[in-house]
């Protein structure tokens, strides 16, 4: 028998805690309230969450916690964005130009 | 925020491993631009962003565009969403065009260009907006977007082909100021059908003839229509749960009816919510075979610019309370009836009194009342029939007249009440008309 590692226990309270709290309130601006806080969390975890919320098809959270991901994304530029997440740019300098050509409508316009 | 101070510590590049389900979920409530600049980061996310499903072209979009431009030029807005549908790959499930007023694409003919290639391309959920006065001819190849699920259309001219089948997949239908201008079916699977101010109504007949999935109706008309609204067309409408007929009244307009309405009510069997408003609610006389049989599945009740002066609205929603037994909800809005005489007919309301008897009403919100007799006659029955009711909110019209208030809580305390956790609550804030 596997036991559960502590970082799944951890992970896993989150998700419980989640679910618990908003089968419990009715009120959407209470939910809306405790939701900011809740997702007040470090990228790790707010990945992990996103994938048990995906393995047990819990869609409220997974909304929400795409959304989370989503506001971090918007208004950002793409430079700020890469040191948020890490994102390796794996184009070769030709490849670059193209696709900062391509883009035009998206960096123009900034 | 800690999330911008912190990242993940190891330097590992998490959102590009996700799983694509969830990229797709993210990509998805991202603007065009946020998406466009995250296909500048890496190949993955080159590689999502040109298979992005979701394009949307709203006035978020085009605001951005212009705020970059010293001023709108339309045929760079129109190369910029060209390119895109180009450089694209894969299906497009979900495509939004909203092009904004001041905008001169309004004339160019690189919409109908668009339009043919998302029905290429598999498109699903289509919302086309048309801000101007001038409705927009859709073209025919929005019939051959036979993937559609989803179709909602703004100030626009509906030109369907002669023996169109309708679409296999369509389940919910929103049209604004959408002029129809022949017979035309949206399929069989259709299951929610919204019409705001269109005309041409009747030519969606056909599909209603027989058994159909429909369950939610909505219907609104404004203030231009002068003549009585004629529902004969919606022949087959047993699955129906959700029913809404909304009429605009912008001045004192002469109370216009719907016919059939009885009809149209006797055959929902299963309707489940109902929403009246604006229209004239004599054809509900309690005479019609929609009141001999009752409305057993009806929960919840609205009633928009009812007006309990006139003595012929009274008698009605009585007449309507009355027939469903097992009513839960009710809200009615006395606004938008200006001439309110004093003196009404209340016999018709000590007659439904004795035999009324609403065992599930538990909530029922009154908004607009000015204290006249027959509102608050109507009140003591309610309070003296419903012996499960837990609130009643109420508010007054005008607002600030605190004596007037004093005087219809007085009178509202000394009201038996069949109901001991009945409460009576003054509503702060007025909920516009009942929403699902």
């Amino acid at each position: 028998m596997r036991s559960i590692s502590r970082w799944m226990r951890r992970i896993l309270a989150k998700v419980i805690e989640f679910c618990m709290k908003h089968a419990e309130s009715l009120d959407p601006e209470e939910l809306d309230a405790w939701d900011d806080d809740f997702f007040k969390m470090d990228n790790s975890t707010l990945f992990d969450i996103i994938k048990a919320a995906n393995y047990l098809d819990i869609k409220s959270l997974l909304d929400l916690t795409c959304k989370t991901v989503a506001n971090m994304i918007k208004g950002k530029s793409p430079e700020e964005i890469r040191r948020i997440f890490n994102i390796k740019n794996d184009f070769t300098p030709e490849e670059e130009q193209e696709v900062r050509m391509e883009n035009q409508c998206a960096l123009e316009h900034e | 925020m800690s999330r911008d101070a912190e990242s993940s510590g190891t330097a590992v590049d998490r959102i590009s491993n996700m799983p694509s389900n969830i990229k797709d979920l993210i990509l998805e409530r991202l603007s065009i631009h946020d998406a466009a600049k995250m296909g500048v980061l890496s190949t993955t996310w080159r590689d999502l962003w040109v298979t992005n499903p979701h394009l949307v072209f709203d006035d978020i979009f085009f605001s951005r565009l212009h705020n970059g431009m010293k001023r709108p030029r339309p045929s760079k807005s129109s190369r910029i969403i060209s390119n895109i549908l180009l450089a694209h790959i894969g299906p497009i499930l979900n495509f939004t065009l909203h092009i904004p007023m001041c905008s001169l694409l309004h004339n160019c003919s690189d919409k109908e260009i668009w339009i043919k290639n998302i029905s290429k391309n598999g498109v699903r959920n289509l919302k086309l907006i048309n801000p101007s006065c001038d409705p927009y001819k859709i073209p025919s190849s929005l019939f051959s977007c036979l993937d559609l699920t989803h179709l909602n259309l703004s100030r626009c001219m509906l030109n369907p082909p002669r023996k169109f089948g309708g679409f296999c997949y369509l389940v919910n239908v929103e049209l604004h100021r959408v002029k129809i201008t022949g017979d035309m079916s949206f399929g069989t699977q259709l299951e929610e059908l919204v019409l705001h101010e269109c005309s041409g109504m009747e030519h969606l007949g056909c599909q209603f003839k027989n058994s159909n999935n429909l369950t939610l109706l909505k219907i609104e008309t404004g203030s231009i229509n002068k003549e009585d609204i004629d529902l004969g067309w919606f022949e087959c409408v047993q699955k129906v749960t959700n029913l809404s007929l909304m009429r605009h009244l912008f001045q004192e307009n002469s109370r216009i009816e719907i016919n059939n309405l009885d009809k149209l009510l006797g055959n929902m069997s299963r309707i489940n919510s109902l929403l009246l408003g604006g229209f004239s609610l004599e054809s509900l006389k309690s005479d019609t075979a929609v009141l001999k049989r009752p409305m057993a599945t009806l929960e919840n009740l609205y009633i928009h610019s009812a007006g309990f002066c006139d003595s012929g609205d009274l008698h009605y929603v009585l007449c309507l309370i009355k027939s469903s037994p097992n009513l839960r909800y009710l809200y009615i809005s006395l606004y938008g009836k200006v001439n309110r005489s004093k003196d009404a007919n209340l016999s018709h309301l000590t007659a439904l009194q004795s035999d009324m008897i609403m065992d599930q009403l538990e909530n029922v919100e009154i908004y607009g009342m000015t204290g006249t007799k027959p509102e608050l006659q109507f009140v003591k029955l309610l309070l003296e029939s419903t012996p499960s009711l837990r609130l009643l909110k109420l508010n007054m019209e005008p607002r600030d007249n605190p004596l007037q208030e004093l005087r219809i809580a007085q009178d509202l305390l000394l009201y038996p009440r069949a109901s001991s956790r009945a409460q009576i609550i003054w509503a702060e804030i007025v909920r516009e008309y009942g929403d699902y």
